[in-house]
């Protein structure tokens, strides 16, 4: 019979699959002809017309973007030699760093990865990090170094009193025992104590720290005069002046009774150290006697 | 069925399947929506789709994965349009007599089985269309839709007894 219900007959039909009495049957029916008219009609039809290789292309071009945030997963093998890699950089990394250390008496040049240079004074160390240097230039110094920063990202200078931070500048660094003192020479230095105090240098400013403060002073010379073997003071304690003396000829002073805090003003140069010795001690009315390394003050 | 080691990732695999597909992908979604451009961007981004999931995707899973992904694209589209299926002006060659009066008629019910189609719920169009247009079977259609054969049955059934209602003005 051919019902409604739970029957597809038409379906049946238009699949060719209706058994031959139901298709009688469903001839018999009113609603046959419309049926096979409309069926009949629809052979007419047509889906829009598909053009297969334009369609291709515009598909394969819209895959080209996605396809590059495609994650490429290791191969086994790269995980093997991305572990020996791993254990070379490891072991670099002990390697990593470098340090130049100045006896008493010495000076050195330092030319560093990126090419800035570095003039360290006597009795004075370096260090920085080998790998990785472009993006980190950062030096340890301890003691007094001249600075000629080629342009770049930012290099800092750490010292334990404080530190600079530049970009492309010259500049001299003096971190002694109770000394801090940093001078611009070109460009630009941002000088940050420990205490937290800051200071912008430009060409021909200085600052040193005194009581926890950074007192600005300016600079005469275009480069410092240490370079030029010679050291200036004005109104320095003498016991400063007398540290400078002994890293700058690798001797000892024997202090004795003198006073030390006394101030002194002016210099010594660093070839001769008989008249070096004589350039500070005499005008301060100080008595010595050099016994090779040693030299023994008195007052007179 | 057998797993092949055919690789969807594999661009020459890829094209095949567009070849073999895309046309019934792309009418899948015209039987719904009856705009050929949107169907053709459905199909196109369905098999962008496939690509991007290659590995998960074997390739006998490949046209039923385009399917529904298709499938669900459209339904993301909120604009569907008028299934308006454009007829062939080939006059019907099976009638010896071709009275001015008739050719009239014929036009006459043609232009009403268009309306009539459009008018089709979604659902039975798009199973009568494939069927009848693309000459899928109802098995194809079954997977093709992630649905029953006995499902495909009843809307074809359901499809032709709406359309002759709908010709006829009952």
């Amino acid at each position: 019979m051919l019902s409604d219900n739970e029957n597809t007959y038409l379906a049946k039909w238009l699949n060719d699959d209706l058994d031959p009495k139901d298709l009688e049957e469903l001839k018999k029916l009113p609603e046959y002809d419309d049926y096979k008219k409309i069926v009949e009609g629809l052979e007419f039809f047509n889906a829009p017309s598909f053009e297969l290789e334009d369609s291709l292309k515009t598909t394969l071009e819209k895959l080209d973007q996605p396809k590059k945030r495609k994650v490429i997963k290791l191969k086994p093998i790269l995980y093997a030699i991305s572990a020996a890699a791993s254990i070379a950089v490891i072991i670099g990394l002990f390697f990593n760093e470098i340090s130049y250390t100045t006896n008493p008496g010495e000076q050195l040049a330092i030319v560093l990865p990126d090419g800035s240079s570095v003039d360290l004074n006597a009795a004075s160390s370096l260090s920085y990090k080998r790998f990785f240097w472009s993006s980190r230039r950062k030096v340890d110094l301890e003691g007094e170094a001249f600075f000629k920063v080629t342009t770049g990202d930012k290099f800092m200078v750490n010292t334990k009193k404080g530190e600079i931070e530049v970009l492309g500048t010259q500049f001299n660094v003096r971190n002694r025992k109770d000394e801090f003192r940093v001078g611009c020479y070109e460009g630009k230095v941002r000088v940050s104590s420990i205490e937290d105090q800051q200071e912008i240098l430009e060409k021909g400013d200085a600052v040193f720290l005194k009581d926890k403060n950074l007192i600005p002073e300016k600079i005469t010379t275009t480069s410092p005069l240490w370079m030029s073997g010679e050291s200036l003071f004005v109104s320095e304690p003498l016991g400063i002046v007398l540290d400078e003396l002994e890293r700058q000829y690798n001797i000892t002073f024997n202090r004795g009774a003198i006073d030390q805090n006394q101030l002194f003003s002016g210099g010594f140069n660093y070839k001769n150290l008989k008249i070096a010795l004589e350039s500070v001690l005499v005008p301060m009315g100080i008595e010595y006697i050099v016994n090779g390394k040693k030299v023994t003050l008195s007052a007179q | 069925m057998q797993q092949s080691s055919k690789s969807v990732c594999e661009q020459p695999v890829f094209t095949q399947l567009f070849e073999t597909h895309a046309e019934a992908v792309r009418n899948l979604i015209y039987y719904k929506c009856g705009d050929k451009d949107q169907a053709e961007d459905v199909m196109q981004e369905a098999f962008i789709k496939l690509w991007d999931n290659c590995k998960k995707v074997i390739f006998e899973k490949a046209k039923g994965f385009l399917c529904t992904v298709a499938n669900n694209l459209f339904l993301n589209q909120v604009a569907k349009q008028k299934v308006r299926l454009e007829y062939s002006k080939i006059p019907r060659s099976n009638k010896n007599i071709e009275s001015p009066d008739f050719v009239m008629e014929e036009k006459e019910f043609m232009n009403k089985l268009q309306t009539a189609i459009a008018e089709l719920p979604e659902g039975q169009r798009e199973v009568f269309l494939l069927n009848r247009i693309d000459k899928k079977t109802y098995n194809e259609i079954a997977e093709m839709l992630g649905i029953s054969v006995k499902a495909v049955e009843k809307r074809m059934h359901n499809a032709l007894k709406q359309l002759r209602k709908l010709v006829k003005n009952i």
